[in-house]
């Protein structure tokens, strides 16, 4: 068995609490909102109306296109809310993945093994990714399958580009969490920042939503990328929002490596 | 030689981890790397093993540079850390496992081990004790039949009797030709099993000397209680670098052969006798006063 098999079976058992929390968490809030979905079906576009326009801009960044369909208000009810859930769960992940082992002490039985260090990264990032999937998958099949269930007819497709956003998302903010992860050496530390971009970054978002002045700033925050209402307009994903998360992604995931590769382990 | 080290250096910031650390462990010894806490003992096997950099100087293990050949390195050697922290979630057994994923293990061997040292490996590690914590680092080290063990206070938590199977089990792998980096705080767990020792203190090498001339040469202390008084002069015999007391009761200095100052007391009648070993403090005392004898 390699060593990346090794690590990743190691942590894929571990970590597998991970999939029953935020996947009942998020197929739960898909549920809800699809089952109460009909009752507001009749009313959307004055509801819609009634939405102060500065809510709308800071969630949505202006207005929900098509609102009046199911679409549009999963894109406002739900879609705007799960990838911030999505990038929580990145976080915590995240976080964990170098600091816990350097936090705990366990990092010096692993690297007196012979395995890179890059090995153990790439393990447990793949585990990562993999749960990452499963909560999507969770999520998908309790907000469809709600809608199934109170007989509402949907896009399947959009809603596949809507749940890839919120995955590529979260695997941008997965492996920012990682590199904090490596820098802040302590769990606490690194849990507490890496749930701070999350969130700091989504009021950034909201800001520049409000403010023209700092529309600027919102591209900063990885949320403003292939966000609901983008998908929505579009009728899918993005490819230049596709990429900036890619990018944010391969970026973070390489100067975590490189710099756990030079890491002193601390006695 | 196995381990080779040229003026190494490490500093933390301006904090001194070690200085001009010059070590040479043949294949086949068992080498004790002796020093007080905080002398430097474990930022040399940490060096060693590549879990950080040098400041400057050099180190090599089977002849491969510690840093640059790491992984190789670590294919031979069985390591147990200072401080022995598992993953507490995990049995015994699934640690191992675990570990035995990086480089296989014998399964035999760590039955065999478990046994002797008397462990239950179904036993969460959140529920075991210090001792059985220690247990499983040392099967860890132990199972995947390294060439060299670098082992760092490997007897902490460990209740005597089984302190004596592991030194057993030391020298059971030094008759099949291994290698023993063994790093202590405690003399008399060096003088058990090693050929050679170093002592280190303050970060600096302070001598490396043969086991058998460390122990010709170590003070022992003698505490004597007479059932009458006796002149202190009674006692000052061949190998007594001390007499302190008066009357009764005695404390007496004794260097290498304590035969003649046993003689001595028992021209008396004695009420009580106890010798008690030198610490790690007596022994650099001595280390000092001879460099400020030589000149140095």
């Amino acid at each position: 068995m390699s060593d990346l098999a090794n690590v990743f079976r190691r942590h894929f058992r571990r970590d597998r609490n991970a999939l029953f929390i935020w996947g009942g968490l998020c197929g739960g809030f898909g549920l809800l909102i699809a089952v109460i979905y009909p009752s507001f079906a009749e009313s959307l576009e004055g509801m819609l109306a009634n939405y102060p326009e500065a809510f709308l801009r800071a969630f949505m960044g202006g207005t929900v296109p098509s609102f009046g369909t199911v679409e549009g208000f999963m894109a406002l009810e739900y879609f705007s809310w799960i990838p911030v859930m999505y990038a929580a769960y990145a976080a915590l992940a995240g976080a964990g993945m170098v600091a816990e082992e350097t936090d705990r002490g366990t990092v010096e039985f692993l690297l007196a093994q012979p395995v890179r260090r890059s090995t153990v990264i790439a393990g447990k990032f793949l585990v990562f990714l993999v749960y990452l999937a499963g909560i999507v998958v969770v999520s998908a099949l309790g907000l469809s399958g709600g809608l199934y269930a109170a007989g509402v007819d949907h896009s399947l497709r959009l809603f596949g580009h809507q749940f890839v956003s919120g995955y590529l998302v979260a695997m941008a903010y997965g492996a920012i969490s990682l590199l904090i992860s490596v820098l802040a050496g302590e769990l606490r530390r690194a849990t507490s920042v890496s749930l701070g971009v999350v969130f700091g970054t989504w009021f950034l978002l909201m800001a520049a939503n409000l403010s023209e002045r700092m529309e600027l700033l919102g591209y900063l925050s990885p949320l403003c990328y292939a966000g609901a209402t983008a998908v929505l307009e579009r009728g899918s994903l993005p490819p230049g929002d596709v990429a900036v998360l890619l990018a944010i992604t391969a970026v973070a995931f390489v100067a975590a490596l490189v710099l756990f590769e030079r890491k002193e382990l601390a006695a | 030689m196995l381990i080779l080290t040229e003026k190494l250096t490490k500093y933390y910031g301006r904090s001194r981890g070690i200085v001009d650390v010059d070590l040479q462990v043949r294949e086949g010894e068992v080498f004790g790397f002796l020093g007080p806490n905080g002398a430097g003992k474990t930022t040399t096997i940490r060096l060693l093993l590549s879990f950080i950099r040098a400041t400057s100087g050099r180190a090599t293990v089977f002849g491969l540079d510690a840093g640059r050949d790491t992984l190789t390195i670590k294919e031979r050697v069985g390591y147990i850390p200072g401080d022995v922290r598992l993953y507490e979630e995990m049995t015994g057994a699934a640690f191992l496992d675990y570990m035995a994923g990086f480089r296989p293990a014998r399964k035999d061997r760590r039955r065999e081990l478990a046994e002797r040292l008397g462990i239950n490996l179904s036993v969460r590690l959140k529920q075991a004790s210090r001792g059985m914590k220690q247990k499983v680092a040392i099967i860890q080290a132990f199972t995947h039949d390294p060439d060299l063990f670098i082992l760092d206070e490997p007897t902490s938590g460990l209740d005597p009797l089984v302190q004596n199977d592991f030194y057993g089990l030391l020298k059971e792998e030094q008759r099949r030709g291994k290698t023993v980096f063994l790093s202590s705080h405690i003399l008399s767990e060096v003088e058990k099993v090693c050929d050679r020792v170093a002592i280190i203190r303050d970060g600096r090498i302070e001598v490396v000397e043969d086991i058998h001339s460390l122990k010709a040469r170590r003070v022992k202390v003698m505490d004597v209680t007479f059932i009458s008084e006796l002149s202190p002069a009674a006692l000052q015999v061949s190998g007594v670098t001390a007499v302190e007391g008066s009357g009764r009761h005695y404390r007496v200095s004794v260097k290498g052969d304590v035969n003649p100052v046993l003689q001595a007391v028992a021209r008396h009648p004695v009420e009580n006798l106890t010798f008690t070993d030198a610490s790690l403090e007596d022994i650099f005392l001595e280390f000092y006063a001879r460099d400020r004898q030589g000149g140095r």
